[in-house]
């Protein structure tokens, strides 16, 4: 942060930075409904088959519309605005490694990574238990062991999701959590990243 | 014991398993052709617990 804010007179509260729209509606409810569906169906609703069937579909159904806001949403919400090549995501670990990673407005490359993981694992852990409902898959070992096994990694991805927002929120001085509840955050200055693949592509 | 369940009027079970607590467990169906997981008692072939679709 080395460029001035506007200077405060003497005796008179600082002018805050500018804090901009960057996590539209669909994106923020999204992020909500699969935090509060995933919590219950793993440690809730287990018990309760049908809960645990309706809150799964409607997880399902939250991420059908994020794959499409996802190419169609407001510019943060895109998976082109923020989906990494290697490069870039390798050149993000080596500078994170070196504590020295610049501040994205939007998701960083790590964790644009973490989105599309939790994202697959979603849908794969969705379809699975809707496939437990079918006559045709009902018992097959396999299918039940993927839905557990997608369901165990998302707990443990989601863990370290929740670290590393804590983490990068202390980094940067900017409450992430809150973001993700009022969509805004800082607008972007000195080395901060805006359009996470500015300078990668397009 | 596998006899003994179809005795009972489960079918085309796909999965015959023991359980950690010592009961078999199967995943079949019902006469009727509904979905059904049920635990059985391994010494007396008695139903311990059972889930049927729509039940």
């Amino acid at each position: 942060m080395s460029q001035a804010w506007p200077v405060a007179a003497p005796g008179a509260a600082a002018v805050p930075p500018q804090r901009i729209m960057i996590w539209d509606i669909v994106v923020r409810v999204f992020h909500w409904t699969v935090v509060a569906g995933v919590t219950a169906n793993l440690f809730l609703a287990e018990g309760s088959k049908h809960a645990h069937h309706r809150i799964g579909y409607l997880v399902l159904v939250a991420v059908a519309v994020r794959l499409v806001w996802g190419l169609v949403g407001t510019r943060h919400a895109r998976f082109s605005d923020f989906v990494p090549r290697p490069a870039r995501l390798w050149s993000y670990a080596k500078a994170l490694l070196a504590r020295r990673e610049p501040r994205y407005v939007g998701h960083n490359p790590a964790g644009a990574v973490m989105m599309i993981a939790l994202i697959v694992l979603l849908a794969v852990c969705g379809v699975t238990g809707w496939m437990q409902t079918l006559d045709a898959f009902w018992g097959v070992p396999w299918v039940q062991d993927l839905h557990e096994a997608a369901a165990n990694i998302i707990m443990v991805l989601a863990g370290l999701h929740i670290f590393a927002a804590v983490r990068e929120s202390v980094r940067h001085r900017e409450n992430l959590i809150w973001s993700m509840i009022t969509g805004r955050k800082r607008a972007s200055s000195g080395s901060d990243v805006d359009h996470a693949t500015a300078s990668g592509r397009r | 014991m596998k006899a003994k369940i179809a005795k009972m009027g489960y079918k085309n079970i796909r999965v015959f398993q023991k359980t950690m607590s010592g009961c078999y467990e199967i995943y079949g169906f019902t006469a009727d052709n509904k979905k059904a997981e049920v635990y059985f008692n391994p010494v007396t072939g008695a139903v311990v617990e059972k889930n049927v679709d729509g039940e």
